[in-house]
C-alpha cells in the first residue's frame, strides 16, 4: 500500500460562536505516526474528523497527497477511519463488515469474500467470518474494524482513540500491536488520543493540542525532553516548574538563577534578557539526589513500585518532586537531603500567557 | 419496601375490580354471541354459532371489513413512512427551531379529534371537496403521525453517529446509510410503529364519519347498526373486531419492549 | 455528492418537509379555516360575533357547553383518584415479572375502538341488560337500572379510558422514581403512606398532569360515548355539533362550536399547567 502525506494550511473550525480549531497548520509525512494528545475539548477529535470529511472545514485546506480534498466526501480523499467504538454493524456479519466498503465500491461477493477471508487471517481471526460482531471480544471488535478500514488500501488511516474502549492490561498490549501494524503495513497513521503514555509509546510524532491550538508538534523524545511550554511540560508525564533570572547564554545552555535548586544550566534556545524571569521545567527523573547542589528539606519519601519518589520542600517554600532508583538509600522525613540538576537536564520553557 | 400487607391487598384488590369492570362487557359480549336468543338478557339459551356466520356471508359487514383493512394499510404506510423520515430528520439535524417544528407535527395530540375531523369537513367543504375515503386517509395519517413519530424518535437517537459515519465513509451515499444502518437498527420500532397506526385508524370512528357520506368502514358500519336497530349480529362482529384489535395491540406493545441485537 | 458532514445531514429540510407539509395544510389551516368561520354568518358576511352571541344566548347550547366541562372535568377527577394507587401499585407493590402482565392486561382491551366498547357497555347497563336482569333474576324484582342513558353512565364509560391513560403516565414517571429517596424516608422515620404523601406524589406530578390533559381534551372531544352512553336528551357539545352538520348544515355555527370547544380546552388546562409548572419550580 502506497502511504501518503496530509498538510492542513490555515484549517479553523467554528461552531457558531465557539472556535473549536484556531487557524492552524500541520504536515504529516508519508507512512508516518502521528498522534494528536491533548485533554478533551481541546479541539483534537474535531481535528481529525475534518481531516476524514465528518465535518466541514471553516477555513483552510487539507491535502491528502497531491489531492486538495477539502470539499471531498469522506469515501473519495482516499482515508479510511477507525471509531473509537468500532461501529461495526451489528446485524452484518463479521465477513459483511469487512467487505461493506468494497460492496460500496461494486466488488462482486467472490472477490469481497476472499479479501475479507485474506484480512481475516492477517488479523489473526480465521474461523470468525461467518460470526456477528455482538459476539466478539472488545479486542476481537477491534481488529474486524482495523480490517474494514484497511482492507479498502487507504493512503491514510485514522483512528479516533484507539485504545479508548478498553481496559488497562489489553490497552497496553494492542499498543505494542498496533505499532508493529503501523510497521508492517507502512500507511500513515493518524490518531487521536487523550493518553499520553499511548501517544509517546506508538507515536512517530505527537502534536499536543490545548484549547483549538497545536502547542507544539515532536517526536515523543523532543517532547518529553524539551517540552516548549509548561502546559505541554505537565501534560506529559510529571515535571517540576521553577521560576528563575535569566543569566548568561552561551549558545546551547542558558544559566539561570533560581531561588529553590539554585543555579541551574538549562537547555534554550535563545537568549532572554539578562535578569528577565524565565520558567524553568526538570523532570523528576532528571534530578540527582545525595549530589552536590541546592539543599532541601524531605517532605514525604513514597515507594512506587520501580522507583522511589521524594516529596521536598525547597529553601523558598515551593515543591519539587525528585525520582530516586531503588539502590539509592530512603532519606526520613524532615532530613535534609542536597540535590544536583546536571547541565541540560532543565529546559527553558517559553512564556505564554 | 416498606409496605403493610392490608394496603397491599386493598390495592391488589382494587387493581382486580377495575381490571373485572374493564373486561366485564367484552366478556359479556362475547358471550352473547353465542346466544341464540335475539334479546340480550339472561337467561341464556341454546348457543349457536349462527351470528358469526352471519358475520362472514353477511356482505355489509366483509365490505366495511375489507375497506377497514384497505384503509388502515394505506394510513399506517403513509405515517410510518412520513413519520420515519420526519423522526429521522429531528434526531440527526442541527437546524434551529428544532422545538417549534417538533412541537408542530406533535400538535395534534393535544386537539380532540372531534375538532380535526370537523375542520377538516368544513375545510373541504369550502374547497368543493366531496367526503370520500382519500379525505379520511389524510386526516388519519394526521391523526397517529404523533404517535410515529415519537416511538420512532426515540428509537432512532439510540442509534450511535458512529455507525452511519462508518458506513460514509466506507462509500455509502447518504441514503445508502440509511437504509444500511438505520433501518435495520430499528427494524422492531418500525414494525411496532405499523401495527400501532394500522391498529388506531382501523377503529377509527370521527374522522371517518365525518369524512365520508356512507357507511364505508367497519366501525361505521357498527355504528349505523345499533343506531338503526339492533342487530345479534354486532355482538359477533365485536368480538371478532376486539380480538383482531387486541391480538395487534399486544402484538405492538411487545415489539416497543423488544430489545435489539447488540 | 456533498461532503457528509456529521450530526448534520445534507438536507434535513427534505425529511421533515412531507410531515410539515401535512400538518400545515390538512390540520393548522382547516382549524385556523373552522376559527375564523367562526366569525362570519350567512346573515353578516364580515367579521361578526353573531354565532357567539347565539350560542350564548340560546340554553341549550349553553348548557351542552356547561356539561361538557362538567364531564370533563369529572371523568379527569375520578379517573385520577382510581389512576394514582392503580399507579402505585403497579410501580412499587408488583415485581417487574408481574409488572409487565398487568401492564399488558391493563392496556389490552383498549386498542379496540370506543364504539366497540361503548357499544358492549350497553349491553351491561341497559333497563333490561345483564346487570338489571341478572339482579332481576336474584331478587324476583322487575329491576330496571335506570342507569344507561345518563350524563352518569357517559361519565363512566370516558373514565375507565381516563383511568388506564392517567394510570400508564403517573407510572412511567413512578418507575423512574429513585428508591434511595424512599429509603430516606423510611429511614427517617416514616411509613409507606408518609412515603407516598411526601415522596412518591409530588414527584409524580409531571405524568400526572400529562395524563389529565390529554384525557380531558379527549374526553370532552368524545362524541361516540356521550352518544351512545349518555343518550340524547342531554347532549354535550360533541352532539350538538353532529347534529348540526346533519341537520341544518349551518356551516358557521358549527365552527363556533368547534372554537368553543378550543377555548374550553384552553381555559381549563392552561392553568393547570402553570399551577403545577409553579409548584415544581418551588418544590
Amino acid at each position: 500500500m502506497r502511504a501518503k502525506s496530509v498538510k492542513l494550511r490555515g484549517v479553523s473550525k467554528l461552531f457558531g460562536e465557539f472556535e473549536a480549531v484556531k487557524p492552524l497548520d500541520l504536515s504529516v509525512a508519508p507512512g508516518e505516526f502521528l498522534t494528536l494528545l491533548g485533554p478533551s475539548g481541546c479541539g483534537k477529535t474535531t481535528l481529525l474528523r475534518m481531516i476524514a470529511g465528518l465535518e466541514h472545514v471553516s477555513q483552510g485546506r487539507i491535502s491528502v497527497g497531491e489531492t486538495d480534498v477539502t470539499s471531498l466526501p469522506p469515501n473519495r480523499r482516499d482515508i479510511s477511519i477507525m471509531f473509537q467504538d468500532y461501529a461495526l454493524f451489528p446485524h452484518k456479519s463479521v465477513n459483511d463488515n469487512i467487505g461493506y466498503g468494497l460492496k460500496m465500491r461494486g466488488v462482486v461477493r467472490p472477490e469481497r469474500d476472499r479479501a475479507s477471508a485474506e484480512w481475516l487471517s492477517r488479523m489473526g481471526l480465521t474461523e470468525y467470518g461467518r460470526r456477528m460482531p455482538g459476539q466478539l471480544s472488545g479486542g476481537q471488535r477491534q481488529r474486524v474494524a482495523l480490517a474494514r478500514a484497511l482492507i479498502l488500501e487507504p493512503g491514510v488511516l485514522l483512528l479516533d482513540e484507539p485504545l479508548g474502549a478498553l481496559d488497562a492490561n489489553l490497552r497496553r498490549q494492542l499498543q505494542g500491536e498496533l505499532k508493529r501494524m503501523h510497521r508492517d503495513i507502512g500507511l500513515t497513521f493518524i490518531a487521536v488520543t487523550h493518553d499520553q503514555e499511548e501517544a509517546l509509546t506508538m507515536s512517530d510524532r505527537i502534536a499536543v493540542m490545548r484549547d483549538g491550538r497545536i502547542e507544539q508538534t515532536g517526536t515523543p523524545r523532543e517532547i518529553y525532553d524539551r517540552p516548549l511550554t509548561e502546559f505541554v511540560a505537565r501534560f506529559i508525564g510529571r515535571c517540576n516548574v521553577v521560576e528563575g533570572k535569566a543569566g548568561i547564554f552561551d549558545g546551547q545552555t542558558l544559566e539561570v538563577e533560581t531561588a529553590s535548586l539554585g543555579r541551574i544550566r538549562a537547555h534554550a534556545v535563545n537568549a532572554p534578557t539578562m535578569g528577565s524571569r524565565v520558567s524553568v521545567a526538570v523532570r523528576p527523573e532528571s534530578i540527582i539526589p545525595f549530589a552536590e547542589g541546592a539543599e532541601l528539606a524531605v517532605e514525604d519519601a513514597v515507594f512506587a513500585g520501580g522507583s522511589v519518589r521524594l516529596d521536598l520542600r525547597t529553601a523558598d517554600g515551593s515543591r519539587i518532586e525528585v525520582e530516586s532508583s531503588r539502590g539509592e538509600p530512603v532519606p526520613v522525613n524532615g532530613e535534609k537531603l542536597r540535590v544536583h540538576v546536571p547541565d541540560l537536564a532543565a529546559t527553558v520553557l517559553a512564556r505564554t500567557s | 419496601m416498606a409496605i403493610t400487607a392490608l394496603p397491599r391487598r386493598l390495592l391488589g384488590l382494587l387493581f382486580m375490580t377495575v381490571v373485572a369492570i374493564i373486561y366485564l362487557p367484552i366478556v359479556v359480549m362475547a358471550i352473547f354471541s353465542f346466544s341464540s336468543s335475539r334479546f340480550q338478557t339472561l337467561p341464556f339459551r341454546v348457543g349457536t354459532v349462527e351470528w358469526y356466520v352471519r358475520v362472514f356471508t353477511d356482505g355489509q359487514y366483509s365490505e366495511g371489513f375489507l375497506n377497514s383493512i384497505l384503509l388502515a394499510s394505506a394510513v399506517a404506510v403513509t405515517a410510518t413512512a412520513i413519520g420515519f423520515a420526519c423522526a429521522y430528520s429531528l434526531v440527526n439535524s442541527r437546524i434551529p427551531g428544532k422545538t417549534l417544528i417538533t412541537l408542530f407535527v406533535l400538535a395534534p395530540l393535544a386537539v380532540p379529534l372531534l375538532l380535526v375531523g370537523i375542520s377538516l369537513r368544513l375545510y373541504f367543504a369550502e374547497l368543493g371537496i366531496q367526503p370520500s375515503l382519500w379525505l379520511v386517509w389524510i386526516g388519519q395519517v394526521l391523526y397517529v403521525l404523533p404517535l410515529a413519530v415519537l416511538n420512532l424518535r426515540n428509537r432512532i437517537a439510540q442509534i450511535p453517529k458512529s455507525h452511519e459515519e462508518a458506513s460514509w465513509a466506507l462509500g455509502a451515499s447518504q441514503l445508502r446509510a440509511i437504509g444500511d444502518v438505520v433501518l435495520p437498527a430499528c427494524r422492531f420500532a418500525l414494525l411496532a410503529t405499523f401495527i400501532l397506526t394500522f391498529t388506531f385508524a382501523f377503529d377509527e370512528f370521527v374522522i371517518a364519519y365525518f369524512l365520508t357520506n356512507f357507511s364505508i368502514t367497519l366501525p361505521i358500519k357498527i355504528w349505523t347498526t345499533l343506531v338503526t336497530g339492533f342487530d345479534p349480529t354486532i355482538n359477533a362482529l365485536g368480538t371478532i373486531v376486539f380480538l383482531f384489535s387486541m391480538t395487534l395491540g399486544i402484538a405492538a406493545q411487545a415489539l416497543f419492549m423488544r430489545k435489539d441485537v447488540r | 455528492m456533498k461532503t457528509a458532514s456529521s450530526s448534520t445531514i445534507s438536507n434535513p429540510w427534505v425529511g421533515i418537509l412531507p410531515a410539515i407539509l401535512l400538518m400545515a395544510g390538512f390540520f393548522a389551516m382547516p382549524i385556523a379555516y373552522t376559527i375564523g368561520l367562526s366569525f362570519s354568518s350567512d346573515a353578516n358576511q364580515g367579521f361578526t360575533l353573531d354565532n357567539y352571541r347565539t350560542f350564548f344566548s340560546e340554553d341549550r347550547l349553553f348548557d351542552a357547553l356547561l356539561r361538557t366541562q362538567i364531564l370533563g372535568l369529572s371523568v379527569v377527577a375520578i379517573s385520577s383518584l382510581i389512576a394514582f394507587p392503580l399507579a402505585y401499585y403497579l410501580a412499587f407493590v408488583l415485581t417487574p415479572a408481574w409488572r409487565t402482565v398487568c401492564l399488558f392486561i391493563l392496556v389490552a382491551p383498549f386498542w379496540t375502538s370506543f364504539t366497540i366498547r361503548a357499544f358492549s357497555w350497553q349491553l351491561v347497563l341497559s333497563d333490561t341488560g345483564v346487570i338489571a336482569s341478572f339482579a332481576s333474576m336474584l331478587t324476583g324484582l322487575n329491576i330496571s337500572l335506570g342507569f344507561l342513558y345518563t350524563m352518569a353512565a357517559a361519565i363512566f364509560g370516558l373514565s375507565l379510558f381516563g383511568v388506564m391513560l392517567i394510570t400508564l403516565m403517573i407510572y412511567s414517571v413512578m418507575i423512574t422514581i429513585d428508591r434511595r429517596l424512599i429509603e430516606a424516608n423510611t429511614v427517617l422515620g416514616g411509613n409507606w403512606w408518609s412515603a407516598f404523601r411526601e415522596v412518591i406524589l409530588p414527584l409524580s406530578l409531571p405524568g400526572w398532569t400529562i395524563g389529565a390533559v390529554l384525557t380531558f381534551i379527549i374526553a370532552v372531544g368524545d362524541y361516540a360515548v356521550p352518544a351512545l352512553l349518555g343518550g340524547g336528551f342531554k347532549p354535550v357539545l360533541a352532539q350538538v355539533m353532529l347534529s348540526v352538520l346533519k341537520g341544518t348544515y349551518d356551516l358557521p355555527i358549527a365552527a363556533t362550536f368547534a372554537s368553543i370547544l378550543v377555548i374550553l380546552i384552553l381555559a381549563a388546562c392552561t392553568p393547570l399547567l402553570l399551577v403545577v409548572r409553579s409548584v415544581r419550580m418551588q418544590g
